[in-house]
């Protein structure tokens, strides 16, 4: 292994626990009002969808279209039937496109 | 032995919890690996970076930066703003750790991604988060992916392409699953909607990490401002 690419890796690693322990020693032993508690309740639905938002909607067509259907399919079915039904539609898409 | 009943239990309900995300990490860890070798990556580096960032979205954007010369400080600093998210999940997270001991918290955020935390989260809603539940989700999740990535490392080319498959797209699909699980969250719709629009927006104007950040606190934004009339919503019912 490259020594600087280990110590890259090494960086990263760090760098990423830091963030993993952080917000719970920044927010431990603290008491919240209702709009902070509102606040972390919806950190779920908000990063998960700014991680994949232009994924889905800033690539092409297809992505979208396919995006929109394993929402749908999401509502009806469990996770890993959900992935499977966006697999398919993305393949389907793209054929149709 | 009733107490190491319940472990197994409890650990066994984590396991059945993180199944479906296991076998959806196998074909992005292989897609990662095959495009990390063809970077320049070694497979001892790749397991390295897997064991030790375990964090695909942030791996995924690295690779887009991994070159000769290496740009050591762009690469660690890309790395903590895509993770930068990892604040506010451990922050929401942590409130549902009162049954972990310093240690168990220590080394369970070291194993905090957004499929452990989103499967945890939702947990707490119906029952206690116990350390077991969380080790039954994080350990198999984590051999997963680290070995999934050294496979796509040693025999990726093998895939071709990816995007014949479809998949390229088993990460959105996977995250979108998990974000309509969290649609009992208080203003649910408004919250994803703002997060969406401003991802993408920032997306268009600034470079990689910043549409996380932004998108991520503007979802958080607007459920803070919407958080009165949702908390007088529930007392009426």
């Amino acid at each position: 292994m490259d020594p600087l690419s280990v110590f890259t890796i090494v960086g990263m690693g760090i760098v990423t626990y830091i963030t993993r322990i952080g917000g719970d020693l920044l927010m431990r032993n603290r008491t919240l009002g209702p709009r902070m508690t509102a606040a972390l309740n919806a950190v779920p639905p908000a990063v998960l969808t700014a991680v994949i938002a232009p994924s889905v909607l800033s690539v092409g067509p297809a992505e979208a279209i396919a995006g929109v259907v394993t929402l749908i399919a999401a509502f009806r079915l469990p996770l890993l039937a959900t992935i499977m039904v966006g697999v398919a539609s993305i393949v389907l898409v793209r054929s149709l496109l | 032995m009733r107490e190491g009943q319940i472990f197994w239990r409890e650990a066994r309900h984590g396991m059945m919890a993180i199944f479906p995300i296991c076998v959806a990490a196998i074909p992005i860890g292989l897609v990662w690996g095959a495009l990390a070798v063809e970077r320049g990556l070694s497979k001892y580096e790749i397991g390295l970076m897997s064991a030790t960032v375990f964090a695909g979205a942030s791996q995924f954007v690295v690779i887009g930066l991994w070159a000769s010369p290496l740009p050591v400080i762009a690469i660690i600093f890309a790395t903590f703003m895509i993770n930068l998210r990892h604040i506010m999940m451990s922050a929401s997270l942590g409130r549902n750790m009162q049954n972990f001991t310093a240690a168990q918290r220590l080394v369970a955020f070291y194993g905090l991604t957004d499929e452990v935390w989103a499967l945890s989260e939702a947990r707490a809603l119906k029952a206690p988060l116990t350390s077991a539940y969380y080790a039954g989700m994080a350990i198999p999740l984590f051999l997963c992916w680290v070995s999934s990535t050294i496979a796509g490392g040693a025999f990726g080319q093998l895939l071709g392409q990816p995007e014949a498959y479809g998949l390229d797209f088993v990460f959105s699909a996977m995250f979108i699953g998990l974000i309509v699980g969290f649609r009992s969250v208080p203003a649910w719709l408004p919250v994803v909607a703002a997060s969406a629009v401003i991802s993408v927006l920032t997306y268009q104007v600034l470079p990689a990490p910043w549409f996380v950040i932004a998108g991520g606190l503007a979802g958080v934004c607007v459920a803070a401002l919407m958080a009165p009339r949702a908390t007088s919503e529930t007392a009426e019912l």
